[in-house]
């Protein structure tokens, strides 16, 4: 079906991306040091890093603006340096940080980056724009910096494209604004669009990825679904004893005790967790939280210090 | 609700559309005319009233033939060759070769930087501000920004070639004939095209718009030199290296030529060719040069609103400094021919009105007062209304909202842009000075040069304190209001200058009205005039910054 499917095609047919080894440098800098991803049609992506990571660089390599010095890199099934023309017409970007034509009006500007690429809802754009709340008519240069962002998703999102690459799309938006976004997200997800999206906010690639990649100075630290990123990191149990338990520790798999009279706060590697449970059984259960581990504390586990020090997550 | 369509899955992309390096073109160029439709039409009609303009101002300059014949003399002289162009049409001079010998250089160092400001714009502006990221992620080819550039400059150079030509055939002078004013326009065109392709070429070098376009003016400034140095030295091969000599050898209006037209055709597409393969090269963004990695931490020094613009100046600065400097020191050498000359030939005296010392002198005074108003130009529409760029982009609030004034915001402009104004100024009359008195043997040229740049002083100041009142009071016609100024100084305040023209209209430039020393006795009148004027217009800007609304378009 796709028409820029060429020898690669067996390897890439149900890959939208698909990054393997990729190396970019910026002079004596490398920006990416091999960075592996791969992400599925139709799926939700989250791409997850800290300031300066790659991530953007990333994005920019997937969009042929940037030209890669090692490394295999498949947009659509094409190249996206080579074929990045032909490339867009089936897919939309959105920065982080937009910048628009001052003296233009945002309906302008949504309508030139919409002809452009060809395929354009007129009805889904007025919509789109009544959601988000946008003035079309305003000049580009009164807009603040999260209505400008909102010009460039109305245009991302009116376009029938497959794939949504989203650079930190939300960054000036406000949390009204934000659960829009993320409605608007599921809504294309279910049409079967894939979105790449990269982001440092925790509860947004929750609430909408289906996998995760989380980079680190240039390298993928830790991809997967958010399930399997969980076996990963630790659950915090907080339980109540009828005696305490000031012998937990030495269980096998439990980091960071904190005891405080009867109530006992630990967390437990996955794999230990029966273990842990039946220890505290035989001390007598009296109330029991687990909490499963959060993104964030996924996150922080390669970029922070150490997760211990990272505090409790709500 | 939403009102989507269902979404057929992997919709192939159309294959009768066929996607090559310039896709989207078409859009862009819409966008770019649309965005340009003011300033764009200012430019074209600006410089076609020039040329007009000093067509007038010749032929009320030159009534007969003997006044013409005079100057035909004269203009076989190496300085004057340097200065206007190769002896076009002496034979018979008339008011048509006197565009095309002595008219056609300045015009097109205005419209080369027209090309060179609108291409950089254009192109790598876009790159700056991030707006080329959002088109090029879009259905955009590699070279459809380049080409949506080229093509402005390229309608932007015709339009100017059709208004120069109806103007000047229109003129109703008998030498000034339809078939030459086509030729003078389509030359002036190509020339301005050449110098858009060139800049196309820069953008890709350099990875930031100030870089680019110094670097283009200084390539621009190279090649006027590079003629002047051919024509007055007899090695053509020289000469034809570069585009002045393209427009000038066409002798239009002499012994009109079509062939010289194709020259700018041929190797501006060469050229744009060859920007389109160096950005196939390259990230967006970025320029093919490199940064290189720098400072930690910022010196006490550069923590200061001075020291920052200061900091932030010297490399446009530097470019700028070698060009006109480099001027000067070209035509200090010439001085000495003129001397030897001028001793037996009277009318070289009528180069000015009113000449009060010797031939070299007057010349002399001529060429100060053109690097005054490039001194000018630097120091007013590039240093001091880079503040209207910086409030644009944001980059005056942080600094604003420190606990630095708008005074003296402000001020660190105009402290950098007067001085580098008043920096480039005295340099290059030292230069102009030093290989003058080398040239002829009179010492006593170099401390005239110096004290001659002491008077454009004044003119320098004004046009600074112009573009910082219109900064305080109408921001937004700031850079038009400066550019006027200058392009008027170095037009009709210049060949006021060189025929000795009365009236009014030549005293309107401040480069004008004050004395031409050495050529003229010193009198401080219309110095302390301006200065005052300068004084006023200070305090007006300032006062109307402190109390009107920063806009900032990000």
């Amino acid at each position: 079906m796709k028409i820029l499917l060429t020898e690669h095609e067996e390897l890439t047919m149900n890959d939208v991306i698909s990054v393997a080894g990729l190396v970019k440098r910026f002079g004596n800098v490398t920006a990416l040091d091999g960075v592996d991803m791969t992400v599925g049609e139709g799926s939700v992506h989250g791409f997850l890093g800290p300031n300066g990571a790659g991530k953007s660089t990333t994005i920019r390599v997937l969009l042929g603006l940037l030209r890669h010095d090692s490394g295999q890199v498949r947009l659509l099934g094409g190249d996206p340096w080579r074929d990045a023309s032909a490339l867009h017409r089936r897919l939309a970007y959105v920065p982080g940080d937009v910048e628009l034509w001052p003296s233009l009006t945002g309906g302008q500007v949504i309508d030139i980056l919409a002809r452009l690429r060809g395929n354009f809802d007129r009805a889904r754009r007025a919509s789109l724009c009544e959601r988000f709340d946008l003035d079309p008519t305003k000049k580009c240069r009164t807009y603040s910096k999260g209505n400008r962002q909102k010009v460039a998703l109305v245009a991302a999102l009116a376009g029938d494209v497959d794939l949504l690459l989203l650079d930190e799309p939300t960054a000036g938006l406000d949390p009204l604004m934000d659960s829009v976004f993320q409605e608007v997200i599921l809504e294309e997800k279910a049409r079967g669009r894939t979105v790449l999206l990269s982001s440092h906010i925790m509860a947004q690639v929750e609430k909408l990825a289906d996998r995760v990649s989380i980079i680190r100075k240039g390298s993928i630290v830790e991809s997967g679904t958010l399930d399997e990123l969980r076996h990963l990191s630790r659950t915090t149990v907080v339980a109540s004893t009828v005696r305490p338990a000031d012998r937990i520790a030495a269980v096998p798999g439990t980091h960071n005790v904190r005891l405080v009279d009867r109530q006992v706060t630990v967390d437990v590697d996955g794999e230990h967790m029966g273990e842990v449970i039946g220890h505290l059984h035989a001390l007598g259960i009296r109330s029991l939280t687990s909490t499963p581990p959060t993104l964030e504390q996924l996150f922080m586990r390669h970029y922070g210090d150490a997760i211990e020090t990272s505090g409790q997550a709500a | 609700m939403t009102t989507a369509p269902a979404l057929t899955t992997a919709t192939p992309t159309s294959p009768r559309r066929s996607d090559s390096t310039v896709t989207g073109l078409p859009i862009l160029l819409r966008v770019a005319l649309r965005r340009d439709r003011v300033r764009l039409p200012a430019w074209v009609i600006g410089i076609a009233a020039g040329v007009i303009a000093t067509l007038g101002a010749a032929s009320g300059g030159y009534s007969n033939e003997a006044d013409l014949a005079d100057r035909a003399e004269m203009l076989q002289q190496p300085a004057l060759i340097a200065i206007s162009g190769p002896s076009i049409g002496v034979d018979n001079y008339t008011l048509g070769a006197f565009l095309t010998n002595e008219a056609m250089g300045y015009m097109l160092i205005i419209v080369a930087l027209m090309n060179i400001l609108l291409v950089v714009r254009h192109t790598r502006t876009e790159e700056d501000t991030g707006r080329a990221e959002l088109l090029r992620s879009n259905v955009v080819g590699r070279h459809s920004t380049l080409g949506a550039a080229m093509i402005v400059a390229l309608i932007a150079d015709l339009a100017l070639a059709v208004l120069v030509a109806v103007g000047l055939a229109s003129a109703g002078i008998d030498s000034v004939t339809w078939t030459g004013s086509w030729v003078y326009g389509l030359a002036m065109a190509g020339a301005g095209f050449f110098f858009a392709a060139v800049t196309a070429v820069a953008v890709q070098l350099r990875g930031q718009a100030t870089p680019a376009t110094a670097m283009a003016t200084l390539l621009m400034f190279s090649a006027y030199v590079v003629r002047a140095v051919g024509d007055v030295t007899g090695a053509y091969w020289l000469s034809w290296l570069s585009p002045f000599a393209w427009a000038q050898r066409t002798y239009a209006f002499v012994d009109t030529a079509w062939w010289p037209l194709l020259i700018p055709v041929v190797a501006g597409t060469a050229t744009v060719l060859l920007a389109a393969g160096l950005s196939s090269r390259r990230d967006l963004g970025a320029g093919l040069w490199a940064d290189r990695p720098g400072a930690t931490a910022a010196s006490r020094s550069l923590a200061t609103p001075i020291g920052l613009r200061w900091r932030l100046h010297y490399g446009g600065l530097i470019g700028w400094t070698l060009g006109i400097v480099g001027f000067g020191l070209l035509y200090g050498p010439l001085i000495g021919e003129v001397e030897s000359v001028a001793a037996n030939s009277t009318q070289i005296g009528n180069i000015v009105e009113r000449t009060a010392g010797s031939a070299a002198e007057a010349l002399l005074a001529h060429l100060v007062s053109v690097l005054a108003i490039f001194s000018a130009i630097y120091g007013s529409a590039f240093a001091l209304l880079r503040a209207r760029h910086d409030e644009l982009q944001g980059l005056a609030e942080p600094i604003l909202s420190t606990g630095v004034s708008r005074d003296r915001w402000l001020g660190s402009y105009v402290v950098v842009g007067t001085l580098s104004g008043v920096g480039i100024l005295f340099l290059s009359a030292l230069g102009l000075g030093a290989t003058a008195a080398t040239a002829t043997g009179d010492a006593t040229l170099l401390p005239k040069m110096l004290l001659a740049a002491l008077v454009y002083v004044a003119p320098l100041l004004f046009t600074i304190s112009v573009a910082a009142a219109f900064f305080g009071v109408a921001p937004a016609l700031a850079r038009l209001a400066v550019w006027v100024l200058v392009v008027y100084a170095l037009t009709v305040g210049k060949f006021g200058e060189l025929f000795g023209i009365g009236g009014w209209a030549p005293q309107l430039s401040p480069f004008t009205v004050v004395p031409r020393y050495p050529a003229e006795t010193l009198s401080g009148t219309a110095i302390i005039g301006l200065l005052v004027l300068t004084t006023g217009l200070f305090i007006v800007g300032f006062r109307r910054f402190r109390s009107r609304d920063l806009t900032t378009t990000v």
